[in-house]
Parts: structure tokens; C-alpha cells; sequence
């Protein structure tokens, strides 16, 4: 199970697995609570945007998507619907579809562009260098110290959206705006490392799982920890052994985990309602 | 019985060297299969792409990287075919021996002559490929720059066999020349015939048979196909009565299709790599096939 840790390359794939997946199903308990799923694919695409419009103008490759993404998590910040019929998501989803569009319009006046969109969509966990490792445990580390420090402040603000009172918070709100900066920095970061889909699942899965596994808030947060690290682990384990792509694998694993979480649910449930039944008679 | 054991573990040893003991790593199948032939029983050969993936984009696995990190000799294409994935998977590999520059890396594209090097890098026209054409092994007399590539290296990494090498060499210079003079005399008839090509792949083989390419399906490299591109490709096959349109094993034929439909017009897949079909199991078989193919397109 651990001969894979005789590979350089592995040790490092998993440092890289481990850092993002911390921070993304931290982030991913929020992300789940406010009820916006769709923020991270919406970002991916505004990062390839900004791949995109960098190979058209000819420069910039590596600070436009970053400018572009964090931009876009601006924007986000600033949704503030009052119309109960609209939902946050709706509009973050029709951000990614326009992204998208736009991507594809560039791609077709830049010859190849589309090699430069694969790298950055498909990141390749297995050739990760320790430099990279080095700039995002320094960029996630202090993310997730501001996480830790106003912990309160971001807490109540996902229990506001939990509770449907979010509009109270007014259009700029400091920590909002700051939450939105988190995941913009964190998602531009893992997908060059990851690519789009690992990233999506290591912000989702573990939360989803974490949330049907308890109810208690710091336990959720403990356990989609938990889970995106041994994620990690069993996913690049499976990647080694049967000779998968990395990204993937890690994904499968998530998967597998979400469904044994889904079954212990189902199962809980039942054997709770019976208690219930038996109770009633 | 300490005896018995290592004289049959210097036994193995012994075996195991007459077995193919210097481990080569190629990138495509195309380096593959000339390794073979140059190498002969001397090398274990393993190819990361297959013959039917499109060699610019290629999925790392694990094992990819182990087999590298074991390997005495790495062969690649270069220019910019595999940018996108071998720099980053030899240097995960950390084997000192076949980095860029070591003794054990052989760039088979070296004192090729190649086509459509740009004169200005602005890859918004088009010149994406900013070294010149990569797929330059569809020239069989091309093969011949790259058997030389690849025997260089094996001389390097293994001096003591640089007779059996050379022989090969020759047997294998021999053998295009042959085969030449056959593809040749097939495709004589069919002298500036045009066609239509889906990819920019095929530069080299065009310009040795003959052929003329007026147009491709992509409007540039790497773009699918638009609406105005298709109307264009449409007209011009009326025009010049082109009977076929050629692409490759990872290409979607669905605009291809479209282009049929209205002008009844060929579509063929044709091999450019070996591999790419389970007939095609050498350099040999890659040109026999495709040649074929076409001719039977074309008469």
C-alpha cells in the first residue's frame, strides 16, 4: 500500500493531492452551504478565458487568468438577489456558460489555442515539482490562516445563505468579498495542478459527504478534511497500481466515498425511523 | 547449493542481456518500431503514445514515468509534437540519463529537412508549430535520418555493439530504398492529384508522393471546422473534382460527412502512426497501408 512512496514523483503527486484537497473541501462546506456549486467550474472557465484572450493578444500568459479569475470572484461577490424565484446559482451558471462561449470564440481566431485551454483544463498531478508545491502550500496556507482567523465571520455568513436571509448582508460585504477572493486564488492554483473536474470533486464530494455524515458543524469540516486526504491517498494508490490517470482516479475514489456515504445515510435513516415506529407502539 | 544458485542467477544475468537489455522509451510507435529494427535483440523498446492517440495530447500514467525512470535511452519526435507532455514526464522521471542533452536522449527530428518553418513566430496566424512541421516521419526517406538518430544514440549508450547497429542500419537503408522504388512506381499514376486534408499532417508525405493538398478541413490548425470553412471546402471540391479527403484515426469525420453528403466526394482515414490500425505493425506496413488505401481511393 505504500510502496508507491518509493517513487519521488508519487511523494510529490500526494503532497500536491494533500495541500489542494484540504483546502478545497474546507472551502467546499461553504461552497455547499450557500448553495453554489457551480462558483468553481464558473471560475475554472474565467481562468480559461483568460488563457484564451492571453494566446490571442500574445502575453500574459501566466497574469491574466489570474486577473481574470479574481475578477470574475469579484463579480460573484456582488450577487445579491432579493427575488425569491432567482437563485445564486443561476446566475453563476449563466457566467460559465458565457465564459464558455467566449473561450471558444477566441479559441477560433488563435491557431492551436486549444493546446494551451488542455493544459490548463487538464492539469497533471503526476509531474508536479516541488517548486510548484512550495507556492501553493504558501498561497493555500495563507488562505486558509485568514479561513482560521475569522472563522466566525465566514461561518455565519454560509449560515446566512443556509437560512435564506442573505440578502441581509447588503451589496459589499468585506467577507464576502474575501471568501469569493479564497476560492478564486485556490481554484486558479489547484487546476493548473489538478485540472478542472479533480478540482470540482475535492470542492464538492467531501462536503456533500461530510454533510451526510454528521450534523454537527466542526465534525463536517473535520471529517470532508478527512476524506479529501484519503481520497488522496487510496486514489493515487489505485492510479499506481492499475496504471490510471492520476486526476481521474482521485475522482473515482471521491465517487466511491460519496456512495458509501449515500448508503450509511439510507441506512441510518431506516434503522432511525424504525426506532421511531417502535417508539410510536 | 550457493554454487548452483549464483551460477544460475550469472546464468540469467547472461539471458536476461541477450534479451533485449538495454531498455529504450519512445514517445510514438513510429520511433518504436525503427528502434526495433536497429536494435534488434539488444533492446527492449516501449512506446508511451499508441498508434491510434493523437500525439500532441497524451494522458501521463505512473507507469509511464517508472518505465522512463528505467530507461537507458529515450527516444522523442521533438520540435513541438510532444511539448505537452514528455519535458514534464522526463523530468518527474529524474533519470540523469536521458535528460535533454545526456548521452541516453535522442531527438530523431535532428538534420531532418523541414517544412513550413515559419519565418515569423504569431501564432494567431497560424504558425503554431514555431520549429517547422513535426510529422516529418510520413517521409519514408525521412525514416532514414531517423534510423540514423536512433542508431547514434544506441552506439552511445552501448559502444560494444556499434557493428550490430550498423548493420542494421544498412539492412534497414537497403530495405526503404526497396520499398521506396515500389511506393513510388504505385503512386506515379496519381502525380498531382488533389485532395483535401482534414490535419497539417501530411505535408511530407504529400510533397514525396506527389500529391497536392489544396485545402484543409481545419481553417487552421487545431480549429474544427466552422460553416464558411465547410461552404469553401464544398465549393472546392466541385471545382477541382477532388475524389477524396484524407484524416486520421482521431479525428471526428462528422464535417468530413457533411462535405460527402453533398458532393459525394471519398472520406479516408489513412495511418499516421504504426499501430494506428491492428495490419500496420511496422514503419514498413504504415506506408504499404496508406498507399494502398489511397490508390484504391483514387483509381
Amino acid at each position: 500500500m505504500f510502496e508507491m512512496f518509493h517513487l519521488p514523483f508519487m511523494v510529490q503527486a500526494f503532497a500536491a493531492a494533500v495541500i489542494t484537497g484540504i483546502l478545497l473541501s474546507y472551502l467546499g462546506v461553504h461552497v455547499v452551504g450557500r448553495g453554489i456549486v457551480f462558483v468553481d467550474l464558473a471560475l475554472g472557465q474565467i481562468s480559461s478565458l483568460g488563457v484564451a484572450f492571453a494566446t490571442f493578444i500574445g502575453t500574459g500568459l501566466t497574469s491574466i487568468p489570474l486577473i481574470f479569475t479574481l475578477s470574475g470572484a469579484l463579480l460573484m461577490s456582488f450577487i445579491n438577489i432579493r427575488d425569491k424565484r432567482l437563485k445564486q446559482e443561476a446566475i453563476i451558471g449563466i457566467l460559465y456558460a458565457f465564459a464558455s462561449a467566449l473561450t471558444v470564440l477566441l479559441i477560433s481566431k488563435t491557431a492551436h489555442g486549444d493546446s494551451d485551454i488542455q493544459e490548463v483544463l487538464f492539469g497533471n498531478i503526476l509531474s508536479v515539482s516541488w517548486q510548484q508545491i512550495t507556492s501553493i502550500g504558501i498561497v493555500f496556507g495563507a488562505i486558509l490562516l485568514v479561513q482560521l482567523i475569522f472563522f466566525r465571520k465566514f461561518a455565519s455568513l454560509t449560515q446566512s445563505f443556509e437560512n435564506g436571509v442573505n440578502h441581509m448582508i447588503g451589496i459589499f460585504n468585506i467577507w464576502n468579498f474575501l471568501f469569493y477572493i479564497s476560492i478564486g486564488l485556490a481554484i486558479v492554483f489547484a487546476v493548473k495542478i489538478n485540472g478542472v473536474i479533480p478540482v470540482f470533486s475535492y470542492l464538492i464530494i467531501p462536503a456533500v459527504s461530510a454533510i451526510m455524515l454528521s450534523k454537527n458543524k466542526t465534525v463536517v469540516l473535520i471529517i470532508a478534511i478527512i476524506i479529501s486526504i484519503l481520497a488522496g491517498f487510496f486514489g493515487l494508490n489505485f492510479s499506481f497500481h492499475y496504471d490510471f490517470p492520476a486526476g481521474s482516479s482521485i475522482v473515482v475514489v471521491l465517487g466511491g466515498i460519496f456512495i458509501l456515504a449515500s448508503v450509511y445515510r439510507i441506512i441510518s435513516g431506516t434503522v432511525n425511523k424504525e426506532q421511531t415506529n417502535h417508539n410510536i407502539h | 547449493m550457493e554454487r548452483i544458485i549464483s551460477i544460475f542467477t550469472s546464468l540469467l544475468i547472461i539471458l536476461s542481456a541477450n534479451a533485449g537489455s538495454i531498455k529504450v522509451v519512445t514517445t510514438t510507435m513510429d520511433m518504436k518500431s525503427i528502434t526495433e529494427m536497429i536494435g534488434g535483440n539488444k533492446v527492449s523498446v516501449q512506446s508511451i503514445a499508441t498508434g491510434y492517440q493523437n500525439p500532441h495530447f497524451v494522458d501521463p500514467k505512473p507507469s509511464y514515468i517508472i518505465s522512463l525512470s528505467n530507461a537507458d535511452l529515450f527516444v522523442t519526435v521533438g520540435l513541438d509534437l510532444e511539448t505537452g507532455w514528455s519535458p514534464q514526464l522526463l523530468s518527474s522521471s529524474r533519470n540523469s540519463k536521458i535528460q535533454k542533452g545526456s548521452t541516453g536522449y535522442v531527438d530523431a527530428s535532428n538534420g531532418v529537412g523541414l517544412l513550413q518553418v515559419p519565418s515569423s513566430v504569431n501564432r494567431g496566424e497560424g504558425d503554431i508549430h514555431i520549429y517547422g512541421n513535426p510529422h516529418y516521419w510520413l517521409d519514408p526517406l525521412n525514416g532514414k535520418v531517423i534510423a540514423r538518430n536512433i542508431t547514434d544514440g544506441l552506439e552511445r549508450v552501448d559502444p560494444s555493439g556499434k557493428a550490430f547497429y550498423e548493420a542494421n542500419l544498412n539492412a534497414f537503408f537497403i530495405k526503404i530504398d526497396l520499398k521506396m522504388k515500389d511506393w513510388g512506381a504505385k503512386m506515379a499514376p496519381f502525380k498531382g492529384t488533389k485532395i483535401i486534408a482534414y490535419h497539417n499532417e501530411w505535408v511530407y508525405f504529400e510533397r514525396r508522393f506527389g500529391l497536392e493538398i489544396i485545402d484543409f478541413m481545419e481553417p487552421k490548425p487545431g480549429i474544427p471546422p466552422s460553416p464558411s470553412q465547410l461552404v469553401k471546402v464544398i465549393k472546392e471540391v466541385a471545382a477541382d473534382k477532388i475524389k477524396v479527403i484524407i484524416s486520421s484515426p482521431y479525428f471526428t469525420t462528422s464535417s468530413s460527412d457533411v462535405v460527402a453528403k453533398q458532393t459525394g466526394v471519398k472520406e479516408l482515414t489513412l495511418a499516421t502512426s504504426v499501430g494506428a490500425f491492428n495490419s500496420i505493425k511496422n514503419y514498413f506496413d504504415l506506408f504499404d497501408y496508406d498507399i494502398d488505401q489511397l490508390i484504391a481511393a483514387l483509381k
